[in-house]
């Protein structure tokens, strides 16, 4: 099968990078021993791309590598973000496949298995929401203001915030695997009330003696 | 994707994302601002498919940041100065030359006449041009980033690039005309 010149023009850029397949490079090949115009045309690029990259290309400076890294990796709220991200998208899957024994069925998804998944998506929701306001260290009044929410029921006191942030971290670690439970408490760290974290560890403990 | 993982990506995509961003908006500070947020969307994403679609999600972010800051600040459509990039310090990849003298007096040459037609281009031809033959994506991937079909693509590159040889050929003249005129 010969390709068009419509086709190889296209894919330059790919030819040119060598990311083409063994048996497309094959086909280009082909086709270049064919047709001149083709050939020509793959010189105009290869000496463009020449010329291209001689021109300056201003180097990232420095201090925006050190501050994206701070932003990133470095920041316990950047990896509480991004924890949060990844349960979402991969817990309720997880949940279902074990709420379902698999996950599909015949005649598709079991209702066991979607309702554990709202239950992820509900729990981590709240984990995501409840989070950052557990990870600011500032005052329970503040704190309460600060949350557009909580601030809009102004009858909530300092307290019932706290213990609802409270419910909510804890049915994110009950529902979401052992493994991202862990990683949101070492995410989390010091900012995990200690009643969250000692009722984490009891249900664990119990669910190691149930098994063994 | 891991931190060791983003560190790489930052170390390998850095420069063209930052460059990028710097072509568009003409601006460090700014460059800088919508560089970090393209990274830290993407460190948020938990990693975007392999490395080509990640440099083609890259660029389509830093564009969209670009363009929502250049409406916010105008900027966008202002011509770049041929001596922007140089004022701006290149990368050592960039930056590395052959040893002959010869060779490295003729590319210098060519690399200014690129520079300064391509300074003359209008921004939406020298950003095609770019992305094509200096970042090395398909117009495929350019289309996705652009958002356009590749075919419209793929045309609008050919005609950036006839405009661009015209503006060489106009330039080489002019200067031959004032070398002979002076001489």
């Amino acid at each position: 099968m010969m390709i068009s010149c419509d086709e190889l023009t296209s894919t330059l850029a790919e030819c040119l990078d060598g990311a083409a397949s063994p048996r497309r490079a094959r086909l280009i090949e082909q086709h270049l021993e064919a047709c001149p115009a083709c050939r020509r045309e793959v010189e105009n690029e290869r000496e463009l791309r020449a010329a291209f990259a001689l021109l300056h290309r201003p180097a990232m400076p420095g201090r925006l590598r050190d501050r994206i890294l701070a932003a990133t990796v470095a920041s316990p709220e950047g990896r509480a973000t991004r924890l949060s991200r990844r349960a979402l998208t991969l817990a309720p899957w997880r949940a279902a496949a074990a709420a379902g024994g698999g996950g599909r069925r015949r005649g598709g998804f079991s209702l066991r298995a979607f309702a554990a998944a709202a239950a992820v998506v509900v729990a981590v929701v709240a984990a995501t929401w409840f989070g950052p306001r557990l990870l600011e260290r500032t005052s329970p009044e503040r704190r309460v203001a600060s949350a557009p929410s909580l601030a809009a029921a102004p009858e909530l006191s300092a307290s019932a915030a706290r213990a609802q942030a409270r419910e909510g971290l804890e049915l994110a670690l009950r529902i979401i695997s052992r493994a991202e439970s862990a990683t949101l408490l070492e995410v989390l760290g010091e900012d995990v009330p200690r009643a969250v974290r000692s009722s984490y560890e009891r249900a664990t403990r119990q669910g190691e003696g149930g098994r063994g | 994707m891991d931190g060791m993982a983003f560190r790489e990506i930052l170390r390998s995509q850095g420069d063209r994302i930052y460059g990028y961003a710097f072509h568009f908006l003409r601006n460090r500070q700014d460059a800088e601002d919508v560089t970090q947020e393209a990274f830290t969307r993407l460190w948020r994403q938990c990693g975007v498919g392999d490395d080509r679609g990640r440099t083609a999600w890259l660029l389509r972010v830093t564009r969209n940041l670009c363009i929502d800051l250049a409406r916010r600040r105008q900027a966008h459509g202002r011509r770049l100065s041929a001596l922007a990039w140089e004022q701006e310090g290149s990368s050592p990849a960039a930056a590395a030359s052959a040893d002959d003298p010869l060779a490295t007096a003729a590319r210098s040459e060519m690399k200014a006449d690129l520079a300064a037609a391509l300074a003359q281009l209008p921004s939406e031809m020298s950003e095609l041009l770019l992305l094509h033959y200096r970042e090395g994506l398909t117009y495929r991937e350019i289309g996705s980033i652009v958002g356009a079909k590749s075919a419209t693509v793929k045309v609008r590159v050919f005609r950036a690039r006839e405009k661009l040889r015209d503006l060489i050929e106009s330039g080489l003249a002019a200067a031959r005309e004032s070398r002979e005129g002076t001489g």
